[in-house]
């Protein structure tokens, strides 16, 4: 009974032992993995005035399931896994430079963290750039090079288990994966730039034509010959100087230190922008922006409802059509021809040199500071019901008809025209 | 409706019961799990639709049941929700809104802005989506919740429009019948 | 799992305490209200707007508290009651009142009257949808939440005059 009891206790430190040895192997081959950093970096001439497509980095297919955290901060898009680990880290920065060189290039940073030196030599083998299209026309870059979605999965029981898949189909295991992706193209070139996810699109001077067809972005532009953009929820769109700009959007932030022409609201939002199911709901062209412009030289608004416009300096201004909106101006030079319903309006200072103020709107509010020295005539149209109080320089001039009060003030020759035609307004001129 | 009628109604919250016994969530949650070992997906796609509703839940009902701090203070533990009393700002300015009314004639000006809010209610209904199909995420989080800023101002633009509407309506009367604008 | 049990904790006690006006005892409730949570977070993706859970949570829950009680009670028998007065208006004084004894005689109420008493002025239903639900005529309906009225009223005489 005493033998069998030493055989038993000394078969069972040996199972033990094993158990243990066991233990320490699986958890060293855990922690045994191959990691691969690789620059990858491709080169080619392109025509001049040529058309660069490109997604944005963020735009990569996802295919989840079970249990993952998503850490979406400013720079970077990170999935951690089931127990937190990291297994994706994208840089959401698409950083474009531009240069006088006739060619687009792309750098992709690559870090790769695979099971084994096997594993990491055939992704590293498999990942390429590729530009497609005709160099003399169109060619699209893919952010992400030839990587054409994540994939993870995992279960109460089953941890991490990630894949890249590539666009031919092949798919790779990864414990983790970082990627970061520079540009750099002709200044002379034109840029389409089209995304869904959110991320931060840094640009250099372009003198060719940016399109941006995007949803969630952020956008940090310099100098820009020309812009169309169709933003969705896109919060800081940013530029410095931009010769032209169209910009249909929605729920987004414009900001514009000089532009010498600006359209708003031309035609709709491209769809490619938005979900399904809000599509039948695009009613108006542009809706719930923000445009903060330091300098206009000429601003049209075809089609708005329900935007905020605050323009440091504006020389010409159109508004054809407009609803529910508000403009705060702090200096109109020019001409003013606004054409619109319950839209507020206020300019801090109309300059004395003013040619015209041509004001058509219901149930809103205006507010005009005329510069002191300006000459112009103010008519105001009998029928509407209008709630205004004018001071001893407005002097009423007898008109024939009566369908019209008329007011001048000043003595100079050159005079300024303001016709304020608002039914259910309040109007204080000063 | 008599008075006695009238105070049984408002004070339906007072013949709740004081507390249910632990078993019947106990019941709930093993169930769950049951059905979760079955079918993963189901456990995270139910569990992410429940704390949109949770999130939706506390926007409509927020200012009637008052949840509890702790419900709260998980919640925005979970899910980082810090900025989640948007929804109930939300919730207060639509029942604030919902009581009340504008000239007939002027309903159709207004369509615009109401239909601002089906884009915004349709723009919500694509997070949920993404959730349902992804799970719950922190950027969608992020998302839904400058959703509710977006709602915030454009209820509160809607309301000063209402409020402009009315200054006129009583100073020259259009004789329109009054409508609600249904939110 | 969190927000399921915050949704719970959120609606657990009006959905029991609508349930239990409708089966009057307490375990058919639990019951209920087990088999209502479920079936809500089964079917949650169809739920359309997720500002409405409590309410479409709140049918789940009457229908399957009336389903459980049909097995027991047959509506059908319910009578046209005669005509009830009218409470006197100026009698109720709310400062005296005590919910608990509403409660209680809320639960004395006879079945089906107190059915209809709980559907009508606590959920909200109309005379019409009550009739449909039940099985029974409007009139049925009308004259059996006046009957549940005056039933109570009865019951609540030293603090109601």
């Amino acid at each position: 009974m005493k033998i069998k009891f030493h055989q038993t206790a000394r078969r069972l430190k040996s199972t033990f032992k094993t158990l243990i040895l066991l233990v320490i192997c699986l958890g060293a081959s855990e922690n045994l993995e191959a990691q691969s950093k690789k620059v990858y970096e491709k080169e080619m001439p392109v025509a001049k005035g040529v058309t660069i497509e490109t997604n944005v980095p963020t735009d990569l297919g996802f295919e989840m399931h079970g249990t993952m955290v998503n850490d979406n901060t400013k720079d970077r898009y990170i999935v951690s896994g089931k127990n937190g680990d990291q297994r994706l880290n994208i840089s959401k920065e698409l950083n474009i430079h531009t240069w006088d060189k006739q060619s687009i290039k792309q750098e992709v940073t690559i870090d790769a963290h695979l099971e084994d030196n096997a594993s990491a030599k055939a992704l590293l083998e498999s990942l390429k750039i590729e530009f497609n299209g005709n160099a003399n026309g169109h060619v699209v870059i893919d952010a992400n090079m030839n990587i054409k979605k994540f994939r993870m999965n995992n279960g109460f029981l089953k941890s991490d288990e990630c894949y890249i898949v590539l666009d031919n189909g092949r798919k790779h295991k990864i414990n983790r994966i970082e990627i970061k992706t520079v540009l750099y193209i002709p200044k002379g070139a034109n840029l389409s730039i089209e995304g869904k996810r959110n991320c931060t699109i840094l640009l250099d001077d372009l003198e060719g034509d940016l399109e941006l067809i995007l949803s969630y972005a952020e956008v940090y532009g310099k100098s820009v010959n020309r812009v169309k953009g169709n933003l969705n929820y896109c919060y800081n769109v940013i530029f410095e100087n931009v010769n032209h700009a169209e910009i249909n959007a929605i729920n987004s932030h414009i900001e514009i230190a000089s532009v010498k022409h600006l359209e708003v609201g031309k035609q709709k939002i491209s769809n490619r922008c938005l979900a399904p199911s809000v599509q039948k709901y695009m009613k108006s062209n542009s809706f719930q922006n923000v445009f903060n412009i330091d300098k206009v030289e000429q601003l049209s608004v075809l089609e708005t409802a329900n935007d905020e416009f605050n323009l440091k300096e504006v020389f010409i201004m159109d508004v054809l059509e407009s609803a529910y909106s508000q403009y705060r101006i702090d200096v109109l030079h020019n001409v003013l021809n606004f054409s619109a319903k319950n839209s507020d309006l206020k300019i801090m200072k109309v300059a004395k040199g003013f040619r015209e103020i041509n004001l058509n709107n219901t149930l809103s509010e205006i507010y005009l500071d005329v510069e002191d020295g300006a000459s112009y005539m103010l008519n105001i149209p009998s029928k509407n019901y209008l709630e205004y109080d004018l001071n001893q320089k407005f002097k009423a001039i007898e008109n024939a008809s009566g369908s019209l009060k008329s007011y001048e003030v000043g003595e100079g020759k050159q005079k300024g025209v303001i016709y304020i035609n608002c039914d259910k307004c309040q109007f204080n001129i000063s | 409706m008599n008075k006695f009628e009238k105070y049984i109604q408002e004070n339906k919250q007072k013949l709740e019961p004081d507390q249910i016994d632990a078993k019947v969530w106990l019941s709930i949650e093993n169930e769950i799990l049951r059905k979760s070992k079955k079918s993963y997906s189901f456990f995270i796609k139910t569990l992410a639709a429940a704390a949109v509703i949770l999130v939706g839940t506390l926007l409509m009902y927020g200012s009637l049941f008052k949840p509890k701090q702790d419900i709260e203070a998980r919640l925005i533990e979970r899910y980082n929700l810090g900025e989640y009393k948007f929804t109930q700002q939300v919730s207060l300015k639509e029942k604030e809104l919902s009581t009340l009314s504008i000239p007939k004639d002027k309903l159709a000006d207004f369509q615009i802005l109401l239909q601002q809010l089906e884009f915004l209610n349709g723009q919500f209904q694509d997070y949920t989506d993404y959730i349902e199909q992804n799970g719950y995420q922190e950027f969608i989080g992020n998302q839904i919740i400058n959703h509710y800023k977006s709602k915030i101002k454009l209820l509160d633009k809607i309301q000063s429009e209402i409020e402009k509407i009315n200054y006129y309506e009583n100073k020259i009367p259009s004789n329109s019948e009054k409508v609600e604008i249904n939110i | 799992m969190v927000a399921m049990r915050s949704l719970y904790e959120t609606f657990s006690k009006e959905m029991m305490a609508t349930s239990l006006r409708i089966t009057n005892q307490l375990a058919d409730s639990e019951d209920v209200l087990q088999e209502a949570f479920i079936t809500s977070f089964q079917r949650i993706n169809q739920l359309k707007e997720e500002g409405k859970y409590g309410g479409w949570l709140k049918q789940i829950v009457i229908n399957q508290s009336l389903n459980f009680v049909k097995k027991k009670r047959n509506y059908a028998s319910l009578e046209v009651m005669p005509e009830c007065s009218e409470a006197q208006e100026d009698s109720f004084d709310a400062r005296v009142f005590v919910f608990d004894k509403i409660k209680e005689a809320i639960h004395k109420l006879p079945n089906g009257s107190r059915e209809i008493f709980s559907l009508y002025l606590l959920e909200g239903y109309k005379h019409k949808e009550i009739a449909e639900k039940m099985n029974i005529s409007v009139s049925t309906s009308k004259s059996q939440y006046r009957y549940a009225l005056k039933l109570l009223r009865e019951k609540l005489i030293p603090i109601y005059e």
